[in-house]
């Protein structure tokens, strides 16, 4: 127990001891903390593409049925109709996903020109309306909606009140040269005009696709890499700025000089990096 | 300090807090690169007018923004 606080006094407290500035801002600490991100960075950049990574990878929990709850919360909240999710449209959401990983593009359009609408088509969807939103990197369901609705052009893709039918696809594969989870979603309307060769009501009838049956990644990983890294840096740097803080708070009471940075501006600096690590969802949208 | 030093980084600390909330996520991923860089040359340059720049200083601000440099990093690789 004495060894602890020793070593907590050492680290944390100005003295004489430890040229009257806190252990842990030296410039060996900071040297020592800065060397031991730099061998995290190595190891998850090259474990990349390997099992580790997908043994070790992020906790993904996206699913198709709070994607359409979440979508059609969006919609009731601007008065317009739910939107029914539609075996081919995940279908069709699903195939645009395979096509996006065999042909390594993230686009709405493929590099060899393919539309997004050839794969409703392809599908035997025919549609009046028809809308796409694509998204990646994202660890969590609710976040995709959000960011969705974070972006003009796709909310209103989302809130066109046309729009009667939905369809999902949540597909892992590598993308880039990076694990990637995409997430297609695929919104229509029905060509009414549209008569197919089988029987018409039937083929309807199993068009409708049950959102606890449809596709979804979910998956525990023995450690949350996602969840693990954004924590592990929120506590080195608060480490560091309460270091910092209870360093100036002593040392400004000695009134003492010493030749060093600005421990009030560094607090600001490292805050603003948390806020940046807090507020930055790394999930993309197209 | 000069004052206008001083209130100079509340004015681009204010700015890229905002940036962070709402700017869309490229642009707030490299406007946090430019904030690191902007503490480093702000840091110095007052420093430097005070003439209280030593070697000791520069690496101090060096150290401690290659921490955040490598933090974020590492935010962006794990994230998936």
């Amino acid at each position: 127990m004495h060894g602890l606080t020793k070593f907590l006094k050492h680290a944390f407290l100005p003295h004489q001891g430890n040229n009257y500035r806190a252990k842990v801002l030296h410039h060996d600490s900071l040297t020592y903390i800065m060397g031991l991100l730099l061998i995290t960075i190595l190891i998850f950049r090259t474990t990349a593409n390997t099992s580790f990574h997908r043994v070790l990878g992020a906790s993904l929990n996206i699913q198709t049925q709070v994607l359409l709850a979440d979508t059609n919360k969006e919609r009731a909240h601007y008065g317009l109709n739910p939107l029914t999710l539609n075996k081919k449209l995940s279908e069709a959401a699903a195939d645009k996903a395979h096509d996006m990983f065999a042909h390594d593009y993230w686009n709405h359009y493929s590099p060899t020109g393919t539309s997004p609408w050839y794969f409703f088509t392809k599908n035997d969807y025919h549609y009046l309306y028809a809308g796409e939103n694509l998204a990646k990197d994202f660890s969590d369901s609710a976040k995709v909606v959000q960011a969705w609705m974070q972006s003009t052009k796709h909310r209103e893709n989302i809130l066109r009140s046309e729009y009667t039918e939905i369809g999902f696809a949540v597909e892992e594969g590598v993308l880039q040269g990076k694990p990637t989870v995409l997430v297609v979603q695929l919104l229509a309307t029905p060509d009414p005009s549209y008569v197919p060769d089988t029987n018409a009501s039937t083929q309807q009838k199993s068009n409708v696709l049950n959102a606890t049956s449809a596709p979804s990644v979910q998956k525990a990983k023995l450690i949350n890499t996602a969840v693990w890294g954004r924590n592990a840096m929120l506590f080195i740097l608060t480490i560091l700025i309460c270091a910092l803080a209870i360093d100036m708070y002593i040392f400004e009471r000695q009134k003492m000089y010493r030749s060093t940075g600005k421990s009030v501006f560094h607090i600001v600096f490292l805050f603003v990096v948390i806020i940046g690590i807090v507020v930055i969802n790394t999930g993309t949208i197209i | 300090m000069k004052r206008v030093d001083l209130l100079l980084l509340i004015l681009v600390t204010v700015i890229e807090i905002a940036v962070l909330f709402i700017a869309p996520i490229q642009t707030k991923k490299v406007s946090l690169f430019m904030y690191v860089a902007y503490y480093v040359s702000w840091s110095l340059l007052v420093h430097a007018r005070t003439k209280t720049l030593s070697v000791k200083i520069v690496l101090e601000y060096f150290l401690l923004a290659a921490i955040a440099v490598a933090a974020l990093q590492v935010l962006f690789i794990t994230s998936l």
